[in-house]
């Protein structure tokens, strides 16, 4: 047994080694057989496998013969390449890097598991915009938006009231009729009212892509703007349309964007956005209004006549 | 020439040992093995694997030159190894190394030695 297993030892030494002195370090084992150096022996080549590997790198493999070619006028070429041969100590310092590189990934990953890695990464801040997402119109706007051209007469504003919020009411939609969420105002029914009876408002109603139901009249009045500093705003509707002038500024006209928003032809990122206050009656159903232009915003209250 | 072998000074005591063997005659592996414990008196001994490690070394430096199998010999696996000119030299230059090493370590232990009138 000690035999067979020295000689699978021998077996392991590296091919060079093996080849040239594996059968003499068979016989020298053989000889000793029976004798308690066969012990003796067998540790000598473990050690000895162990050195081969590792200190003795350079005797490995036996040196390829390099080709003799003869050249053209019979004189021998010779190669003068080594094959490459990593140094033992290199190759040792290299597995032992792998195994912890290989240990520490593998513990990354399992504390990965573990550990929920909070980053916080900052908010990217944009350039401030005048466009406002609580002012720009939804669908609820549009859902507001009137439907008849006309309105029912309840007030001097033509305007019928319920909440806080301006809102016309809507058209009844037929049972057996898909319901619409939108009308145009062309294909309202203009004839459908409280009263049943038409009543055109004394003033014209804006015709624009987008229409307000409320009257130009009711947005009109002079604007005061407290702070930063004083300033006065003076609306008016001339010609259908809803004109602004500000103090040494020229007239500018308002473009309706919604039913109480308008933009400020030829100021850029400017609109204005009337805010109506809580008299239900009708009376001064706007009360001021948010003056935004270049990402700046005032509110101006509207001067009472008494004022 | 003497720089050549001197750079190679001292020689481990395996080499020593195995180029002292090779010296009176070319002998195989076991036969060196029975050389080194008798010309040591059994005070220093090498398996097989020491041996043909250093072997391995002196035929790549060319101190001992491998002559293959005898047909004389009873046994095909033994190979004989054989002293060459260099390795001579080194053997000698050790030699000579070690010899003055014992000199001057005579000269001072004689002269630690109290005499006696």
């Amino acid at each position: 047994m000690l035999a067979s297993l020295y000689r699978r030892v021998v077996h392991l030494h590296p091919p060079a080694f093996r080849e040239k002195f594996g059968d003499e370090m068979s016989s020298i084992f053989e000889q000793a057989k029976g004798t308690p150096a066969e012990i003796r022996l067998l540790l000598d080549a473990l050690v000895s496998l162990a050195r081969q590997w590792g200190l003795r790198s350079e005797f490995w493999y036996a040196p390829d013969p390099a080709p003799v070619q003869p050249a053209p006028d019979g004189v021998p070429c010779f190669s003068s390449l080594d094959p490459f041969r990593p140094r033992s100590s290199a190759v040792i310092e290299g597995l032992l890097l792998s195994i912890a590189l290989f240990c520490l990934t593998c513990f990354a990953i399992r504390y990965s598991w573990i550990h929920v890695l909070h980053v916080r990464i900052p908010e990217v801040q944009f350039e401030r915009s005048t466009w406002r997402p609580e002012s720009r119109p939804v669908a609820a706007d549009f859902e507001r938006m009137p439907i008849p051209t006309t309105l029912p007469n309840t007030s001097s504003t033509g305007l019928s009231r319920t909440n806080s919020t301006i809102e016309v009411p809507r058209q009844p939609v037929p049972a057996k009729a898909n319901p619409r969420k939108h009308e145009t105002p062309a294909t309202a029914d203009p004839a459908q009212s409280d009263s049943g009876q038409m009543d055109r408002p004394s003033n014209q109603v804006f015709q624009s892509a987008i229409q307000t139901p409320l009257a130009l009249e009711t947005f009109e009045g002079t604007y005061v703007v407290e702070h930063p500093r004083r300033i006065t705003l003076v609306v008016a509707a001339e010609n259908g349309n809803l004109t602004m002038s500000m103090e040494g500024q020229r007239k500018v006209q308002l473009i309706p964007s919604s039913s109480t928003k308008f933009t400020v032809s030829a100021m850029g990122d400017c609109w204005i956005d009337f805010m109506p206050g809580n008299n239900v009656a009708g009376n001064e159903p706007i009360r001021q209004l948010k003056f935004s232009c270049n990402g700046e915003q005032f509110i101006a209250r509207k001067q009472s006549r008494l004022d | 020439m003497k720089d050549a072998v001197d750079q190679f000074l001292p020689l481990s005591p395996a080499t020593l040992h195995i180029l002292l063997s090779l010296a009176g005659d070319d002998l195989h592996g076991y036969a060196i093995m029975q050389e080194i414990a008798r010309h040591s008196e059994g005070k220093y001994k090498v398996g097989p694997g020491t041996l043909y490690d250093n072997l391995q070394k002196l035929i790549q430096r060319k101190w001992v030159q491998e002559l293959g199998h005898r047909p004389s010999d009873d046994d095909p696996r033994r190979r004989y190894y054989r002293l060459t000119s260099l390795g001579r030299g080194v053997l000698a230059a050790e030699s000579t190394r070690l010899a003055g090493v014992v000199r001057e370590a005579r000269l001072r232990l004689q002269a630690l030695t109290p005499r006696r009138s």
